[in-house]
Formats: structure tokens, sequence, C-alpha cells
């Protein structure tokens, strides 16, 4: 698992860098072949900052890297040491995060290589081949123009693409018995009596799947996927601080059943009365593509 | 003060019916000359307009203009309470944040009153220019809605022209082709069960079937049903209600898939 930069050699460049990864073969990179791996600066999806990822030409991936760095520490790597102690993790990194941000502020249909065109950084382009339609069509419409591919951000996809994401990520959490309580630490020999609650497990996906996204994208996923917003847990909780135990224990039944009611609510409603009602707007709205508008032909009083 | 009453109660019954399905919520403008609603569907494509005459009402009175932002589906459920033949009175304060719903039975044996809240809604009005159109067709409505219905089957628009020969509903889907052809008609008894064009141009436009669809839930309305198209405006698709009014709709018409 463990593989390093240029260990035969015995003087090692200065500006050498450690880095660990499940996915790179570091060993078939010799001084001589110039090398498919490359470090590429790209915005970070969430917070737009300069951001390094390593681009592989050969497999069409793109990794991101993890720094975990700690003072006073060195390698040693042959008989030289480098002065560098950082360890570097490299990481395979969906495309599609990358791609996101651009797709979302363009409101307009452009084909894929004017989406990511990015003045500052230049590297973007490299993001065109290492998405196919498919994956494109996760997030956005496709639409074809005579062989002239364009594509519109959709949020409903992206939304439900997100979404598989984060029940992935869940159930990984769940299967690995990772804590996720965030009121408490726990330890790694710790054994669980009381299960985890689903909402849980999701609430902590979703906080991973959003280091990858811009904050409006990350709340609305949280109402996509029926979580009721930390704000209001917060009151709550703030609230029962005030009341004694007994009321507490009462709040709590009712707030359990409540929200059983509103589960089990929301599950009725969303499956057939908003399916019934917005099925209806939904073909309403489908039926008016290609109409104009109507306030186009009178005039605003 | 606004009190406005109708012996028929069904005739609002039915109105809603008619708009409902394209809108969720309207502004009633009450004035001195009646009651008038004037609203886009949601995606902005079709305009209903509804205008009541005062003189419609057997009793009417508006101090001062009065806008009510209703939600139609609370008002549906409201009108659902109402009995086919109740004699129905709507009244509201000046100023007011409520209206108020009185149905009294034909006997007066029962009096029963509804309040409703009513809503602050930001519509843009829109001003409909009076329109001499190329060509005004006025059909028995059961026969529109029955093509509308029909027409839908097969295609999501249908193409209306109107020629010398009459007028030609068609379409084409996935199952095949339809169209629907109606001339003229002479010699008939009741006016409502004619056909008749009046035509200066032939006028041939593209609309959605949705929309259309949706219009013809004002049959009951009316036995008769009017339609006016010119090139490249929208069509108006007008039910007279008896005598208090009429309720019209506008629909755009589809532009022709422009090649990028």
């Amino acid at each position: 698992m463990k593989k390093k930069h240029d260990t035969t050699n015995k003087t090692v460049p200065s500006n050498t860098m450690v880095f660990i990864s499940n996915e790179i073969n570091f060993s078939q990179i010799s001084k001589d072949t110039p090398s498919h791996l490359e470090i590429i600066k790209l915005r970070h999806p969430r917070t737009e900052k300069s951001t390094n990822f390593m681009y592989d030409s050969d497999k069409g991936t793109i990794q991101e890297i993890l720094k975990f760095s700690e003072m006073n520490r060195s390698w040693f790597i042959g008989d030289t040491v480098v002065s560098e102690g950082n360890v570097h993790l490299v990481t395979p990194v969906d495309p599609l995060f990358l791609i996101l941000p651009y797709l979302n502020k363009n409101k307009m249909f452009s084909t894929l290589d004017q989406l990511i065109h990015d003045d500052e950084y230049n590297d973007s382009a490299k993001l065109e081949c290492l998405v196919d339609e498919d994956q494109l069509s996760l997030i956005s419409y496709k639409k074809d123009c005579s062989g002239l591919i364009v594509w519109k951000y959709s949020e409903e996809k992206t939304l439900q693409w997100l979404k598989t994401k984060v029940i992935k990520v869940a159930n990984i959490l769940e299967q690995k018995n990772i804590n996720v309580n965030s009121e408490c630490a726990v330890s790694k020999t710790f054994v669980r009596t009381v299960k985890e609650s689903q909402e849980n497990y999701l609430r902590y996906a979703h906080g991973i799947i959003s280091e990858y996204l811009k904050d409006e994208i990350s709340e609305k996923l949280l109402v996509h996927l029926n979580l009721p917003s930390v704000k209001s847990i917060c009151t709550k909780k703030r609230k029962n601080n005030e009341l004694d135990s007994e009321e507490i224990k009462k709040l709590r039944k009712d707030y359990e059943k409540d929200k059983l009611n509103i589960d089990v609510l929301q599950a009725n409603t969303q499956t057939e009365k908003t399916t019934k009602k917005n099925s209806k707007h939904v073909a309403l709205a489908k039926a008016a593509a290609g109409t104009k508008n109507i306030s186009s032909f009178f005039k605003k009083k | 003060m606004f009190e406005a009453r109708l012996v028929q109660s069904s005739i609002l019954k039915k109105i809603l019916e008619a708009i409902k399905d394209l809108l969720n919520e309207a502004t009633f403008e009450c004035s001195a000359s009646g009651i008038q609603l004037q609203a886009m569907d949601n995606s902005h494509v079709s305009l209903v307009s509804l205008n009541l005459k005062s003189d419609g009402f057997d009793k009417y009175r508006c101090d001062r203009n009065l806008s009510m932002g209703i939600n139609l589906g609370s008002m549906t459920k409201i009108m659902k309470c109402a009995g086919n033949d109740d004699v129905m009175t709507m009244k509201a304060q000046d100023n007011a944040d409520t209206v108020t719903f009185v149905f009294e039975s034909p006997n007066q044996e029962k009096v029963s009153d509804y309040e409703m809240k009513l809503m602050n809604l930001d519509q843009e009005q829109l001003g409909i220019p009076e329109t001499d159109y190329s060509c005004v067709i006025k059909i028995p409505s059961a026969e529109f809605s029955r093509i509308c219905r029909d027409l839908s089957q097969f295609g999501e628009s249908m193409i209306i022209s109107c020629s010398k020969e009459g007028v030609k509903f068609s379409t084409a889907g996935d199952i095949g082709s339809a169209n629907v052809k109606l001339a003229q008609t002479y010699n008939v008894d009741k006016e409502e069960e004619a056909i008749i064009i009046e035509m200066q141009e032939p006028v041939s436009l593209n609309f959605a079937c949705r929309y259309l669809n949706s219009f013809t839930k004002a049959t009951p309305l009316s036995p008769q049903v009017q339609l006016c198209m010119s090139s490249d405006v929208p069509l108006v698709v007008e039910y007279k209600i008896g005598d208090v009014g009429y309720i019209r709709y506008y629909l755009a018409p589809k532009i022709e898939e422009e090649d990028n």
C-alpha cells in the first residue's frame, strides 16, 4: 500500500513529497519516461480556493490530495533525509463534484468545454476527458443539436444523484460501525448495544458529501433527504433543557410520535397527494414547453 | 362594505371548477361594476380572465374597491358545502382580511356561513387590448370539449386551422394522426347548436392540448364556446356565463421548433 517516489535513487531531489495511495502504481514511473501523473491546480468545489489534485492521464482519473502535516517530522528515503515530513494521501474523487460548480453557475445550455472553461485555472479543461456522457447526464440535461452536444444543470437530477451518494456512504458507515453521534466520542472497542438511528448515519454521510458541495446545494440536499435542519433541532434541545425531566420524557415521546406521524404522513402525502397534484402541475408545465410566454403579448399595467 | 348575492350558487361552483386546474390562487377584484379576476397559470403561457357584472347578481353592493386574494383550493372546499339550489351571499368589510360566504337553503330553514382568510397576492395585471380577430368561431361547448379530449389522445399539441371550408382541428403523435373538420351549419333551430364561422383571413395555429383540455372544464357554464384567432397572437376561448358575465382563456400559440 505504501509506495513512494524514487526510492531507488540515492540522492533525493529537494522538492520530494511522500504520497500514500491505494490506487496509483508508482513503480511504473521511472525517471526516463515522462510521467502520466501530474499535479494540477483546480478550484475546490466547495470553497473555490486553489487546490491541488493529482491527474492521471493514462487511466483518466483524478485524485484529491489530502495533506497530513505535523511539526517536527522528516522522512528517510534511501540514504537521504527529506526535511518535508508531510504525508500526502491520494484518493480518487468523482470528477462530477469538480464539474458541478461550473455547471451550476451556467444557466444556459453549453458544450462541456465551454462550461468548464476557467480563465484562472487552465487545467480545468482536463476535466473534460474524465467524464463520459452517461456520468454527466446524472447531473444535467443533455441536448443534441445535430452533433453538437450541449448540457444544462439540473437541480432535480443532481439532488437525486447526491442522495444515492449519501445513502451509500451512510450504509458504509453503518457497516463499519463508525461512531456518528455528534454529542459524544466513543472508543473503537466500545460495543454498541443501542443501534444508532438511520437519521444520524444519513446526517453524518451528508456532512461528508457536503465537503465537496457549495452550501446552498448542501442545504437543498438536506431538504431532499427529509432531514430537519439542525437549527430546529437545536432550539428544541434548548427548550428541553429548561423543562424538568418528566416533561422532557413526555415531549420526547410526543416528538417521537410526531416524527413517526410526520414520516408516515410525508411518505403518504408525497407518494399520493403531492404526486397526484404535482404530476398534474408538472404535466401542465411540460405541456407549456414550446409555447410563448403570454405576457409577451400583453402590456403590463 | 362588499356584498354580492347570487341565487344560483351553482354558477360560482362551476366557475371554480373551471379555473382551479390552471390557478392555485387568484385575486378577485371587486368594484362597483362587478367582480374581475385575471391571472396567469404557473407556466405563464395561459391567462384566465373572469368578469362578473354587478347587474348579474341579485343584489350587489361595493362601497370601495376591494382586492381579495383567495386560495382557490380553500374556496372550492367551501363551495362544496353549498347545496346546488342554495342562495349564496359573499360578504367582506372594507380592508378586511377575511371574506364570508353565507348559504341559505331555498326554504330558509338552513343558513350556514363560512369565513375564509384572505391572502396577499402579488400578481401582475396585464392590459389586454381589444383586438379584431381574423377568425371567430362559435361552436357548441360540448362539441369543443369532445374534440379536445379526443385529439389529446393522439398528440401533445393540436393545430387549429380556419379556412373558407370550415375549421379543422388536427394533431399527430406516436399512434398516428387525427383530424376533425367542422363545417358551418345553416338552418338550425337553436343558435347554441350551430357552428358559426366568421372569417376575414385563414389562420392556422398550434396549441398545447393539455391547456385546451383545462379550458373545457368551463363547459358546464355555457352551451356555446367562442374561439377567436389571429396569426401570432394568443387564442381566446370564451364561455358566456348566462347574463352574469364571461370567462375568457387566453393561450399563447406554440412556436415552431427552432433550429440551432
